[in-house]
């Protein structure tokens, strides 16, 4: 059926999702809100369920292309709950729906990011040195507010290998006027002395408050732990992650062994392999806190915004766990 | 008097951490001294020239205790000799003893290497970084032995050395596992021991090694992995217990800074490019040496035996006072 394709600008965003051409975890969420939004706007059945069964594809297809997302995950939830929920029963109306919720889903992370900025900007002093790995929005949103404030304050920024993501760290940072200094990340260790906070993002936060972010972030903790340096994770309510409250393990992406070593290297030598993980763990106890735009939580409390926040998903999954276990019961019976 | 440019470029080459492995550094450096006592056309020149280029030789690379110990150990030599007042002699007695320093830094590497690899088990997975020449020896023995064992190898950035290692190892037919430095607290659940290797052994058993090895140390100890320090007693830095600090060199910016951002942002963006770091004494599980394991604690101990009691440990600075009587 013609009307239920799904479209191919909604196609491209996906495709750019996975490509990593749009990346970092707000950027991802956004973009998934506007296929949600372009395949409501692009659909022209007039019949409820076509429309209900078209968008779902829809849904799978934005999941898919980057499953361990969890922003991406919540900001489709985001919509499609309103969707499901809506008492609407004809086609317009559930459109309009699925764009206002889309709409609203865009605003609020775009307006997340800068009240972080708001939030974090006050836990930083005069005179403070502040260590970063990779790029955070979330991150730099603190540090420029700061700045912005006219707070005297430096930045170390960690080049972050493979793909050098402190390179635009230190590039933004020197573009509102910071200075920056560029280390190594092997160096971590040795600097984190003249350090007084770490700010980093978060890829997810897990039900227990510990942070998958960009490798090397659990590292940088533990170094700070051991020399009592301050650590803080900027982290939009949407990176809290649902499906771990009902135990899901967050799965750590590896990624091509081609952003460590060149191919003609791995070519010349049979016997060596590259581990590549995207992201690390780090466990709550080596977090202060946990700045998200609804306010500094320690991470222990990350099960708050969880049950603030995404309540109605938890308790959805909940509900489709006691229908598999019933059903299964049935099949036993049977 | 000038210095020739070749000396100068291999006190660059060291200086900037362009030799790979501390122990090929000194064997460098010891060259270069060896070159200035064979191109001297008198004694007067040849202390003038030591005089000059030995001090460079040791700020290029303060942080190495071996090279500051074999360079104290050959200008003293050179020192003896010139009382001779025979140029020739002088230059005799520069090769004999170069060719017996060299022949000692490269035993008791061996030695060590065949130590250290006693701790390797078949089955382990061994993490190490940088490069360093005493550490490949170990998995050469180890290998030999036909245990059967992995390497994991960090990249080992600025320098990337651990490419080479990695390659190196890959040739001997081990089975290598590289990733970046910041995996570590990721990798080293799969670990059974850390082998690191050494610049200098500070007095109180800290270990001064490739920037990073702190960092390794640090997640392993917090993964309860234990963590080997490879350093022949050569290695153990005597100065320091008189309470000389170890300086910490940096390498060249552009290592790590990209060419454009340099360009378009200038003083703006600033780059940290240490080589080295400091391991604290707590995560080192044992220092292994050419006489067998210590711990860290124990270092003294080791310096006792070759300083004597009080400690007599002569400078660099006294040593070449003894070219003094020479320049004019």
């Amino acid at each position: 059926m013609e009307e239920m394709r799904i479209p191919i600008e909604v196609m491209e965003i996906a495709e750019d999702i996975k490509s990593m051409k749009i990346r970092g975890a707000g950027r991802i969420a956004r973009a998934a809100a506007r296929g949600l939004l372009i395949a409501a706007q692009k659909f022209e059945g007039v019949k409820v369920e076509n429309f209900l069964e078209y968008m779902n594809r829809v849904a799978d297809v934005l999941k898919k292309t980057r499953p361990t997302a969890v922003s991406l995950f919540n900001a489709i939830s985001y919509v499609m709950f309103r969707m499901v929920k809506a008492p609407e029963t004809d086609v317009e109306r559930l459109k309009k729906v699925v764009i206002k919720s889309a709409e609203e889903f865009i605003e609020y992370s775009l307006r997340a990011v800068e009240i972080i900025g708001e939030i974090g900007a006050k836990r930083i002093s005069e005179g403070d040195v502040i260590l970063t790995h990779c790029n955070s929005s979330a991150a730099l949103s603190i540090i420029k507010k700061a700045y912005e404030q006219g707070k005297n304050i430096k930045v170390y920024a960690t080049e972050t290998r493979p793909k050098f993501q402190g390179h635009i760290t230190a590039r933004t940072l020197a573009k509102a006027g910071l200075e920056v200094t560029l280390i190594p990340d092997a160096a971590i260790r040795l600097i984190i002395r003249r350090v007084d906070k770490v700010i980093v993002g978060a890829d997810t936060v897990a039900a227990n408050g510990a942070v998958i972010n960009k490798i090397g972030t659990s590292l940088v903790a533990l170094a700070a732990k051991e020399a009592n340096v301050n650590f803080y994770v900027a982290a939009e309510t949407y990176k809290f992650s649902p499906a771990t409250v009902i135990g899901e393990l967050v799965t750590i992406e590896e990624r091509d062994p081609e952003e460590v070593v060149p191919k003609s290297y791995l070519a010349k030598y049979q016997n060596i392999i590259v581990r590549n993980p995207a992201f690390d763990v780090t466990p709550p106890e080596y977090i202060d806190v946990i700045i998200t735009e609804k306010g500094i939580i320690p991470p222990q409390a990350a099960i708050l915004i969880l049950e603030e926040e995404y309540g109605w998903a938890i308790a959805d999954y909940i509900l489709q766990a006691t229908r598999a276990i019933e059903s299964d019961e049935e099949a036993l019976l049977a | 008097m000038r210095l020739k440019p070749e000396y100068l470029k291999v006190i660059d080459d060291i200086k900037y951490a362009r030799i790979f492995s501390s122990t090929e550094t000194v064997l460098a450096g010891l060259r270069l001294l060896k070159k200035v006592v064979d191109d001297a056309e008198s004694i007067e020149e040849l202390s003038f020239n030591l005089a000059t280029v030995v001090p460079l030789l040791f700020k290029a690379r303060p942080t190495s205790a071996m090279l500051l110990n074999s360079i104290k150990t050959f200008v003293s030599e050179i020192v003896k000799a010139s009382e001779s007042g025979d140029l020739n002699y002088v230059k005799q007695h520069a090769d004999v003893q170069l060719q017996k320093i060299e022949r000692n830094i490269l035993q008791l590497a061996e030695l060590t290497a065949k130590i250290a690899s006693h701790r390797i088990n078949d089955g382990d997975t061994i993490l190490t970084n940088s490069y360093s020449t005493i550490v490949l020896k170990a998995f050469k023995f180890a290998h030999h032995e036909g245990k059967k064992f992995k390497v994991y190898v960090t990249e080992s950035r600025p320098g990337s050395e651990g490419l080479v290692l990695a390659a190196e190892l890959a040739k001997m037919g081990l089975k290598i596992t590289i990733f970046v430095d910041s995996a570590v607290r990721y990798m080293i659940k799969d670990v059974d021991n850390v082998f690191l290797s050494s610049e200098a052994i500070a007095a109180n058993g800290a270990l001064i090694n490739k920037v990073g090895s702190s960092l390794i140390a640090l997640a392993a100890s917090e993964a309860r992995v234990r963590v080997f320090a490879l350093a022949p007693t050569l290695k153990f830095s005597p100065e320091t217990l008189l309470g000389e600090l170890v300086v910490l060199a940096e390498g060249e910016s552009s290592t790590i800074l990209p060419e454009k951002l340099r360009e378009e942002f200038g003083e703006k963006i600033k780059v940290r490019v240490p080589l080295f770091d400091v391991t604290p004494p707590e995560y080192i599980d044992a220092i292994i040496t050419e006489r067998g394991l210590v711990a860290p604690q124990a270092v003294v101990m080791i310096l006792k035996e070759i300083y004597g009691w009080p400690f007599q440990v002569i400078t660099l600075d006294e040593i070449l006072e003894g070219l003094e009587s020479w320049r004019k």
